[in-house]
């Protein structure tokens, strides 16, 4: 099991998000310079001060580097994945770490709403001509497995949703604050049955920017750092022709294995966690393979509020993609980093200290964010 | 239940054809590796298990097991007069391999893990037959 080096020094300084919702008048180049904008301000850092860039989701980040004017030595690109998150900020850390480069922004812009993208649906995939299509459908047959397997009931998988637009109300920002109940939540129209209307995430237009750079220049600058602590990264791309039998269970196991150890951080000394929830039972496959639930009892587990702000591992203090916005992952990192700071107002976690970023997805990946340095 | 051909039709592509003419011809038809044997599909241009390339194409007994399925309650397929709620369910044929499929003679709710069933080909239009799948009496 390679192990990579410990004592990492670098950090998050500098985090921009737009507004969510619907902006059909404007394109996600200008969302993510908006985003690039606003991080540049929240770390005290001019356009100079940039000497890498990676983009995601925006179409072109040629013609995106042309839009902001940046003069660079480091550049990569990734599509529009929410996996992508996690593998860009790690992308990142490792050229900060390698010299390729002193001080990335990462920068996100997403129009899916306004362009009415629909995740599902396309006609050329291998199981298209027997129905089966659409990341959504292969998370329901997944969370079947889990209710076969260990008689998870979508009572129990409720809790996730009701969790996390209970946070979305305390997040000016959210795109869904009204108060979501039980009831409401099983009246809902299923999409793909297990699923209904609230296991799946919202689809909404946004743009996010993180900058990130080397302790040494994190500790010069104005905010607080959100030390990047240890990280991993375990992909079952080899099975992935089906929806993952084991949930992603070995795979993120192994993430497990490393930013523990990586970190000096223990499990039970983080504080929050941020986990990448495209649909609601993933956020459960997260939890067991993390090693926070025991396997097989994520549902029960999450039950008596341990998911939420004043329980034992508040989750998606932001909402998360149930009810903040659908920024696929990357809105998750910047609220990791703003409960880092204690900026996050009626939705801070008290004494927050360290914060996980969990995607279970074909490539999983995890990111621990602390207050402290290695 | 949805009616067969509302779907999107197959997109053949260099190593999918053998299958989809073997369907044609009402059987199911994988590739072996014939280095080391392994089943595997989709078709692709090599063994996941040992890499080598070479491949025979062989014939399944058709008879699988119902390991998982869910119920389709939106239409996805936009250009497609597509009729919901419908089923799809995941099939592990006896020799390993798992297709997407769905079943015929059996409601969407009476579906569960563990139904026995067999291949049946249905005409989806002039080009393709789909293998789908109706419960079957022996064990
Ligand atoms: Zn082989």
């Amino acid at each position: 099991m390679p192990v990579a080096k410990a004592a990492r020094d670098v950090a998050v300084v500098g985090v921009g998000t737009t507004a969510w919702g619907s902006f059909p008048e404007i394109d996600s180049y200008a969302l993510g310079a908006d985003a690039l904008r606003a991080a540049l301000e929240d770390a005290g850092l001019g356009r100079n001060d940039i000497d890498g860039l990676v983009v995601s989701r925006i179409p072109s980040y040629e013609r995106f580097a042309q839009i902001v004017g940046l003069d660079l030595r480091f550049v990569h690109y990734a599509p529009a994945e929410g996996r992508q998150s996690g593998i860009s900020l790690q992308v990142a850390v490792a050229a900060i770490e390698a010299g390729l480069a002193q001080t990335i922004a990462l920068v996100y812009g997403n129009n899916g709403r306004s362009r009415r993208v629909s995740y599902g649906g396309e006609e050329d995939a291998v199981w298209a001509p027997w129905g089966f299509t659409s990341l959504g459908a292969e998370h329901a047959l997944m969370f079947r497995s889990h209710m076969l397997r260990y008689g998870t009931t979508s009572d129990q998988l409720a809790e996730v949703a009701l969790t996390f637009r209970q946070h979305a109300a305390l997040n000016p920002a959210a795109v869904m604050r009204k108060p979501l109940d039980r009831e409401t939540y099983h009246a809902a129209r299923f999409i793909v049955d297990p699923l209904r209307l609230y296991d799946y995430c919202l689809i909404n237009d946004g743009g996010v920017a993180i900058i990130v750079t080397s302790g040494e220049r994190a500790r010069a600058l104005m905010k607080p750092p959100a030390y990047i602590r240890g990280m991993a990264q375990s992909a079952s791309l080899a099975s992935s022709a089906y929806p993952a039998e084991d949930c992603w269970y070995s795979s993120l196991q192994r993430c497990a294995q490393i930013v523990y150890e990586q970190s000096g951080i223990a499990r039970s000394d983080v504080d929050g966690l941020m986990i990448y929830d495209n649909y609601s039972p993933v956020v459960l496959f997260a939890l067991e393979g993390m090693g926070f639930a025991p396997r097989g009892e994520s549902g029960v587990w999450i039950q008596g509020g341990r998911l939420r702000l004043g329980g034992e591992y508040p989750t998606n203090t932001n909402g998360g993609h149930l009810s903040e916005s659908y920024m696929q992952g990357w809105a998750l990192n910047v609220e990791a980093v703003r409960q880092i700071r204690c900026e996050c107002g009626l939705r801070q976690i008290q004494g927050c200290r360290a914060v996980q970023y969990i995607a279970a997805t074909p490539i999983s990946t995890t990111i621990l964010y602390a207050s402290e340095p290695s | 239940m949805s009616e067969i051909g509302t779907f999107p039709h197959p997109v053949v592509d260099p190593y999918s054809t053998p299958f989809w003419e073997a369907t044609r011809a009402r059987r199911l038809s994988v590739q072996q590796c014939a280095s080391c044997g392994a089943l595997r599909f989709p078709p692709g241009p090599a063994c996941p298990h040992c890499f080598l390339p070479d491949a025979v194409w062989i014939d399944l007994s058709g008879r699988g097991t119902v390991r998982n399925w869910v119920i389709f309650h939106h239409n996805y397929f936009r250009r497609h007069n597509v009729q919901v709620p419908y089923a799809v369910a995941l099939v592990e044929l006896d020799e390993g391999i798992k297709l997407f499929t769905n079943l015929r003679g059996v409601e969407p709710d009476a579906i569960a893990a563990g139904l026995r069933v067999q291949v049946v080909f249905e005409q989806f239009d002039d080009r393709f037959t789909l293998p789908c799948f109706a419960p079957c009496a022996e064990p």
